[in-house]
């Protein structure tokens, strides 16, 4: 199911342009695998995963009766084009050069993948309604400053390792994954709206509360005190 | 009764001055500039007391955390004010003379990465950097490819600001250029000859040694690289042209696709020229 709202445009135009990419890597594969253009076709990728949650008609949705973890559940099925991309790409990869670390390639695809949705549903809960482009933006230009420079030395884990440093690099991208699904869970949840002091509640049938009376005999419990609103008496 | 006042328009020089002069100062506040801008203090402090004979092509680092991420910036820019299409058409000054302003922001970066570069020949003299068989016009040529680079990644973004209507172009220009220079940079690891240097050269950003063995056998490879920077600077040019064209209505169109054509054709002579030279690889 193909969520509604989604910019199919940009989501599979980079994923097309990702799997051009490593396409390209498979091809020209030799006896190790092109790890550095590999890894440059994993940047458009993360960067559909960050356009996901991109919603133009976010303030006349935001009205709707459908919760706004819901509609990220929904939207978060976009990601699977681009987690299959890449999936299929590193598969295909390995069977053409056996020496590929799939395995790890896999974690470091879902981590960074995770990322750019995790930063997109950050930046959306601080009221951007189209937050994929500065989110894509700042994961594409980070993995590309990372894949071009070195960490400095100090560094405890490879980012992007080469031939040795998969298992630290694999728990670092791991870890990040569980964070941003956890982020994403966290910043999806509705905002909670401040009822202001002395205001009744609009969702709440007020007035059948209101016109309730003791039971007939007197024996009920007494009417609570309606001239002022139980909201106002919590201060 | 109404009088009514005819005021005499500004001269288009004068308005194109006022506009650049605003996109310069949107330029130099942006985000992605001022962090480019700090990541390549950093990088320069790292490098400063680690040059070697391969240092020119040290310009990696302005060319990227300049140029590349300049893309990004020159796009954001470029794209920022189609929300508010109808109130910035009602203003006076067409589309050309907004995207030449765009274009003449892209000088702020540039200076930048021409003043990192002064700083790095200043540097590598200073600290008696060892000869090597790079002559001293040929490095100062490979570092202003370096400068070139800072003002042709923000023009290409500019241009696919203007060309292209869909969210994470900007992104996507970034990532083809630097699949462009690390494709044919890879070929310095083929035999030479006119074909690789070709291949090498034809990018918009060339690396001319290699470190290959643990910097046992350093190389410089062959061709020329002042023609290599006169075919950059066409590049921009180029960059610069195509980005006014998309905007440009009637005979001034028509002149800006001449412009461009002539341009192709300088640079094509100048790659011709810069490939011609000798491929022979010269130790360092």
């Amino acid at each position: 199911m193909i969520p509604q709202g989604l910019d199919r445009a940009v989501v599979g135009g980079t994923s097309a342009l990702g799997a051009v990419i490593l396409t390209a890597c498979v091809v020209l594969a030799g006896d190790h695998p092109p790890l550095l253009f590999l890894r440059l076709g994993l940047v458009p990728l993360a960067a559909a995963a960050a356009f996901v949650l991109d919603d133009p008609a976010a303030p006349a949705v935001d009205a709707v009766p459908r919760t706004r973890r819901r509609r990220t559940a929904d939207r978060t099925v976009g990601v699977a084009l681009p987690l299959g991309v890449w999936a299929t790409g590193v598969g295909a990869l390995e069977l053409r050069v056996p020496a590929t670390a799939a395995a790890g390639l896999l974690v470091e695809g879902a981590g960074a993948l995770a990322v750019g949705l995790a930063l997109a549903a950050l930046l959306r809960w601080a009221g951007r309604a189209e937050p994929g482009e500065i989110a894509a933006s700042a994961v594409g230009g980070t993995m590309l400053a990372l894949l071009v420079f070195d960490l400095p030395s100090w560094w405890p884990a490879p980012v992007f390792p080469g031939d040795d440093g998969w298992a630290a690099s694999t728990a670092l991208w791991g870890g990040l994954t569980l964070t941003a699904a956890v982020l994403v869970a966290l910043t999806s949840a509705d905002a909670w709206r401040r009822i202001p002091v002395g205001r009744r509640p609009a969702h709440v049938p007020w007035p059948s509360w209101r016109r309730r009376d003791p039971e007939p005999g007197g024996g009920g419990r007494p009417s609570p005190d309606w001239s002022r609103s139980s909201w106002a008496s919590r201060r | 009764m109404t009088a009514v006042v005819e005021r005499r328009a500004a001269p288009a020089q004068a308005t194109l001055r006022t506009l650049a002069w605003v996109e310069a100062r949107r330029y130099a506040r942006h985000p992605v500039f001022l962090l480019g801008a700090g990541l390549l203090v950093w990088s320069s402090v790292a490098i400063s007391d680690d040059l070697d004979a391969t240092f020119p092509d040290f310009k990696v680092a302005v060319g990227f955390l300049v140029g590349v991420f300049g893309v990004l910036v020159g796009y954001q820019l470029t794209r920022s004010l189609s929300r508010s299409t109808d109130a910035v058409t009602a203003a006076p000054a067409d589309g050309v003379l907004r995207t030449a302003a765009l274009c003449l922001a892209c000088l702020v970066p540039g200076a930048l990465g021409l003043a990192w570069v002064g700083w790095l020949y200043a540097t590598a003299v200073l600290t008696s950097t060892p000869d090597s068989a790079i002559g001293t016009g040929d490095r100062i040529a490979i570092l202003l490819a370096g400068a070139v680079a800072t003002v042709g990644g923000p023009l290409v973004g500019v241009m696919v600001g203007r060309w292209t209507r869909f969210p994470g172009a900007g992104l996507v220009a970034a990532v083809l250029l630097v699949l462009w220079t690390g494709f044919s940079s890879s070929a310095l690891e083929q035999r030479a000859s006119h074909l690789t240097d070709l291949a090498r050269l034809q990018a918009p950003f060339a690396f001319w040694t290699s470190s290959g063995d643990a910097h046992a056998t350093n190389w410089v490879a062959g061709g020329s690289p002042w023609w290599h920077l006169a075919y950059v600077v066409l590049l921009c040019g180029l960059a610069a042209t195509a980005a006014m064209v998309h905007e440009a209505t009637g005979g001034r169109r028509t002149r800006l696709w001449r412009v461009l054509a002539v341009l192709g054709v300088l640079a094509l002579g100048c790659l011709a020229l810069a490939v011609a030279g000798d491929p022979t690889r010269v130790p360092l």
